[in-house]
């Protein structure tokens, strides 16, 4: 203390009152990044949380891996990957692990945090393919939502591709790789056209159907462009053994073949696909031999549902 | 320093603390940012492994197409081919990594430990490990692939299409007794043929004279094989013939023996085919007309060249179309028995 009683000299209380205001400001700093902090290490969990869900989904085909072939799912955790023929490094799904999950939607349940609600829907890159919307969910009232997205592969439909020709493989050529066995007659022998000077001629690949999936399926012929343009196109379906020369137009329509096949499927189901174009560079197209599963739909057989399509897996999760 | 020896004055010391606070809030701020990195790192290097894994069957491919090329074109064998193919893909793979390295990177190391056979035939099995580091973020695997080499009629995948492997075999074996020629999918052995088999002190090797045998690996759907006799008239063997099909065989080598001129092998292997040119004369025997037996040892044991009758799987006018088959490979095909 002074002599006048001050403790404090006026250069010591401004020091102090800047020190104070200091102190305050920091401290306040510090909660507000303490709690940015917080919720960013929450958001960043959460996040952490959806994109290993979006993982285990898209990349695993589940435990056990064919659990959508179960009849109880006890014990079940849900994956899409297909593991047949799957390529390393394409997040491939399986459309019956699709359609497993899409039927017992309780099976999410697993892999999602409690208190938690999420919805799984599949967007195509082709608009003319249907959305498929794995499991439902609205988050009209949730404050957050997460969201995770991953480019995948399937194949919308349950196709097998048993035999595909495409015309615009053969242009450059005038030879074909398989033999015919049409070779063999001296009438109309198959050989093959020469696109470059529009000379008709056949194009012939042979495919095997296994006397064990024939029940379980349908089998169609598919062009693409489904009207053809080329309207000398004529096809064939015989065998090596069995060789028959009875020809048949396309339609604008799929062409149940599963009789024809049923009638050659004897001893073995080794048979030949042929085709028969009118070589004009202008009118190429391709067909496709597939198998569907038993009572499909013949709406629901199209040539732009085949093969593998390319889409977007979106997954969104809110509390 | 003052007269006291202090070296700052007390409230000097007092606007220290906040400093010091300041600057750890904002030394967390900046590591905060860094685990943001983290997660979009994991995500790229989990995407480049998998890339690295789905270009090993690309690679191995071209590494098989380019060495049974080579074989084709110099006759000369691959000694210790599982090891040359292994090199040839760490190479290619090592080119593949080094410019992901350089665009993303990122630290990426694949090796290729093990080249060898398959439990299917028309398949090779490649092991490798792929490690790519990133930061704190690490992936490893242990990669198992079977890679098939053989292409299909049938096939619906084109991929495999454009890596048709030739069968080096042929060309080693008679290398010094002529020419073959490829027509097509073919090989015509011309007089080659025949003179290789005459050199080996083989009877009735004239037969043949003008044989053919395919090129490329092709699977046969006739599956089981004794469809190839269950038909009318034959055709279903014929059918085959013509489209130079190869069969799994215990007694036919693998790709790998084939690369090391080795007509037999212990391996799970395949065979195929040579035939005769079809022709109006017909000789009752002759070596049995498959590739293994055609291309083995003679005059050692155990003897790996026999005889076979002939079989006639098509006749047109007066020209017969025929092989020599022994009744061991007459019963695997479901052919008629002698």
């Amino acid at each position: 203390m002074d002599q006048k009683g001050f403790v404090f000299s006026i250069d010591a209380f401004i020091s102090l009152l800047i020190i104070v205001l200091i102190l305050g400001i920091s401290v306040d700093a510090m909660e507000i990044a303490g709690n940015k902090i917080q919720d960013f290490s929450l958001e960043q969990s959460y996040e952490r949380i959806i994109g290993n869900m979006g993982d285990v989904l898209v990349t695993t085909s589940g435990s056990p891996e064919n659990w959508e072939k179960m009849k109880s799912f006890g014990g079940v955790t849900p994956g899409l990957m297909d593991n047949n023929n799957h390529t390393p490094g394409v997040n491939k799904l399986s459309m019956m692990k699709i359609n497993c999950l899409k039927s017992h939607p309780e099976l999410i349940d697993k892999i999602i945090p409690k208190g938690f609600d999420c919805s799984i829907i599949i967007y195509p890159s082709d608009p003319a393919i249907p959305t498929i919307s794995l499991i439902n969910g609205t988050h009209n009232h949730a404050s957050e939502v997460y969201v995770v997205n991953r480019t995948v592969v399937y194949s919308y439909d349950s196709y097998v591709t048993y035999s595909s020709i495409k015309m615009e493989n053969y242009v450059g050529k005038n030879s074909s790789d398989y033999n015919c066995p049409h070779l063999l007659l001296s009438d109309h022998p198959h050989q093959p056209p020469d696109f470059k000077i529009s000379k008709p001629g056949w194009i012939c690949a042979e495919f095997k159907v296994n006397l064990g999936e024939f029940n379980d399926t349908d089998f169609y012929l598919l062009t693409d462009p489904p009207v053809l343009i080329d309207k000398q196109a004529l096809w064939i379906i015989d065998k090596a053994d069995n060789i028959t020369e009875n020809t048949e137009r396309f339609t604008n329509q799929p062409i149940d073949i599963k009789s024809r096949i049923k009638g050659l499927l004897v001893d073995h189901g080794v048979m030949v696909l042929h085709i028969y174009t009118s070589g004009d560079n202008n009118k190429l197209f391709n067909v496709y031999l597939v198998g569907v599963p038993t009572d499909t739909p013949i709406n629901n057989v199209k040539v732009n549902f085949m093969g593998f399509k390319q889409g977007y897996f979106i997954l969104k999760i809110w509390d | 320093m003052d007269n006291n020896g202090y070296v700052m004055g007390g409230i000097a010391f007092l606007l220290i603390i906040p400093a010091v606070i300041i600057s750890t809030m904002f030394i967390n701020v900046v590591n905060l940012d860094e685990t943001v990195k983290i997660p979009i790192k994991s995500d790229t290097i989990q995407h480049i492994s998998g890339d690295i894994e789905s270009n090993i069957p690309i690679l191995t491919l071209q590494v098989l197409k380019e060495n049974s090329d080579m074989v084709v074109k110099t006759g000369e064998t691959i000694p210790n081919s599982r090891e040359t193919i292994k090199r040839s893909i760490q190479s290619k793979i090592d080119d593949l990594t080094s410019k992901y390295q350089e665009n993303t990177g990122i630290n990426i190391y694949c090796k290729i430990n093990n080249v060898d056979n398959s439990l299917n035939p028309y398949a090779i099995c490649v092991n490798s490990t792929v490690d790519v580091h990133c930061n704190t973020s690490t992936i490893s695997k242990n990669i198992s692939q079977d890679i098939q080499f053989v292409c299909s009629d049938s096939a619906t995948d084109s991929s495999v299409e454009s890596y048709k492997i030739q069968d080096p075999l042929p060309f080693i074996k008679t290398r010094g007794y002529g020419v073959l020629t490829v027509v097509g999918d073919k090989i015509n052995y011309g007089t080659t043929l025949s003179n290789y088999l005459k050199s080996q002190g083989l009877n009735n090797s004239e037969a043949y004279e003008n044989a053919s045998s395919p090129l490329y690996f092709k699977k046969c759907p006739y599956d089981p094989y004794n469809f190839h006799g269950n038909s009318n008239g034959l055709l279903n063997l014929k059918n085959c013939i013509d489209n130079g099909y190869y069969h799994e065989s215990r007694a036919g080598a693998c790709i790998f023996c084939r690369l090391e001129g080795k007509s037999t092998c212990t391996h799970f292997g395949l065979e195929t085919f040579i035939v005769p040119s079809k022709s109006s004369v017909q000789i009752p025997t002759a070596p049995c007309s498959v590739d293994h037996v055609i291309f083995g040892e003679y005059g050692h044991y155990p003897i790996e060249i026999y005889p076979g009758t002939i079989l006639e799987y098509y006749r047109t006018d007066n020209v017969s179309y025929h092989i020599f088959l022994d009744n061991g490979h007459r019963n695997k095909y479901g052919l008629p028995l002698t």
